[in-house]
């Protein structure tokens, strides 16, 4: 579904990606597994279309949508938690306002924040943010899922609870996880950098 | 023996009337020490200047004239600002052109355009242009700082969420903008309302505050020309503060 062929990157003179390649089938969950400043991140964004590689080439379903959890939450910070979900939600049910509120709710429900849909990113603490931002991702309900260390600065628990949600939401689709954490690889094929 | 608390705004008012009680204690205290009503006329002689103007018809059509010069520069300067400040964030020539031309505009002192416009145009239409120069280089270098500074992490985010052009625009980048716009709007209609006066003041037209004050100064009128200053401080005082509630609104309805 997702063919990288030969990718290469370098930012200044430090090559980040050297002839990458791989192909990521349709429905395979994956995990990008290695040290910081290997090029996972890097490898993400390429795939999303965020950066263009300096050779190589990524061949892909035209208008596939794909699900970017960032590395930061990159929530919207006037507005509320539950309107930034609410964004994420295709347009036309967007347009009818109850059924979204009702639909960004289920999903902050799904991530523990059931009680913080009115509250604005900044009176959240930085996991909650990471929670936030993983309901939006998911609300995008995209058949391609991009997700740079979306559980960073959880605990323990909502980690693994985090975890096993994305896991079993994105039974079916294509998962693409970056992580350092080599518990989070379990059932999925991991390619090391 | 019981204590009232006062709120904080029945605080906040006793505070300002106090400074302003001081500040005319000491203009008094100066008058008096002076005593040259010529140089320094007292408070009080001002005041009853000003009871005289207010009865008159002519005094309020005249605030009237500078108001609306003023209220027109300004609207012209904002959407001009507006206008300019989409074409020079999207497209690099046009910025090319138009920001140097503005720096220009912001650096030239107003009696030089004054001096000037009154080549091209008549004396009733110069405060416009002079308003209009003021404000327009103000607003626009804060609208295009602010549009430059958005993040492009959130930028990013919108793409990947498909927001779209119109909902890039609604949701990321009029949010990004609007406490600067709104700052860049209170900051220079208090300087769209000086230049308009200083270029009625050099064109004398009709109905013209500019105009009045030019007397005074000619008939050595100085509680006249401290009446009308006052009253053009009180209006821009007026004018800010609607304002200000004005882009707090504004403010509000964009937040949840």
């Amino acid at each position: 579904m997702i063919e990288v062929k030969n990718v290469s990157v370098a930012f200044g003179d430090k090559q980040v990606l050297s002839g990458f390649s791989h192909h990521f089938e349709k429905g395979k969950h994956y995990a990008l597994f290695g040290p910081s400043g290997c090029g996972k991140t890097t490898l993400l964004r390429v795939i999303a279309g965020l950066h263009r590689p300096d050779s190589g080439e990524i061949i892909c379903e035209s208008g596939v949508r794909m699900a970017f959890c960032f590395q930061e939450d990159r929530l919207l910070p006037w507005y509320t938690v539950e309107r930034n979900v609410m964004l994420a939600l295709p347009d036309d049910v967007q347009r009818d306002r109850e059924k979204a509120v009702r639909i960004a709710q289920t999903w902050l429900a799904r991530v523990g924040l059931e009680n913080e849909g009115a509250a604005y990113p900044a009176q959240l603490s930085g996991g909650m943010k990471r929670r936030a931002a993983l309901a939006r991702a998911l609300a995008f309900d995209a058949p391609v899922m991009l997700m740079d260390e979306p559980f960073r600065a959880l605990d323990e628990a909502a980690h693994a609870q985090m975890l096993h949600l994305v896991k079993s939401l994105a039974q079916g689709k294509t998962l693409i996880l970056v992580t350092h954490d080599i518990r989070d690889t379990e059932g999925m094929e991991v390619i090391r950098f | 023996m019981s204590v009232k608390m006062k709120s904080p705004r029945a605080a906040d008012f006793l505070r300002r009337a106090g400074v302003l009680l001081f500040y005319i204690a000491l203009w008094a205290l100066a008058a008096w020490r002076v005593n040259q009503p010529l140089l320094l006329p007292s408070p009080l002689s001002v005041m009853t200047r000003l009871a005289e103007l207010l009865p008159q018809g002519m005094f309020w059509k005249t605030l009237l004239g500078t108001l609306l010069r003023t209220v027109e520069a300004y609207a012209l300067g904002i959407a001009a600002a507006v206008v300019l400040g989409a074409l020079c964030c999207r497209f690099a020539l046009a910025d090319a052109l138009i920001s140097p031309a503005l720096s220009a505009v912001r650096a030239t002192p107003v009696t030089s355009f004054i001096v000037l416009a009154l080549v091209w145009l008549s004396a009733a239409r110069v405060p416009v242009l002079t308003g209009f120069l003021m404000t327009l280089p103000v607003v626009f270098s804060a609208l295009t700082q602010a549009v430059r500074a958005i993040d492009p992490r959130i930028m990013e985010m919108a793409r990947l969420y498909r927001f779209g052009r119109w909902g890039t625009l609604r949701h990321v980048i009029l949010p990004s903008v609007l406490p600067a716009f709104a700052g860049s709007c209170l900051a220079s209609i208090g300087l769209c309302w000086k230049a308009v006066v200083a270029a009625e003041v050099i064109g004398v037209p009709k109905m013209a505050v500019g105009s009045r004050l030019y007397e005074a100064k000619i008939y050595l009128e100085t509680d006249s020309l401290l009446a009308w200053t006052l009253m053009i401080v009180l209006l821009s005082v007026l004018l800010e503060n609607l304002l200000r509630r004005i882009a707090a609104g504004v403010s509000e309805v964009h937040h949840d």
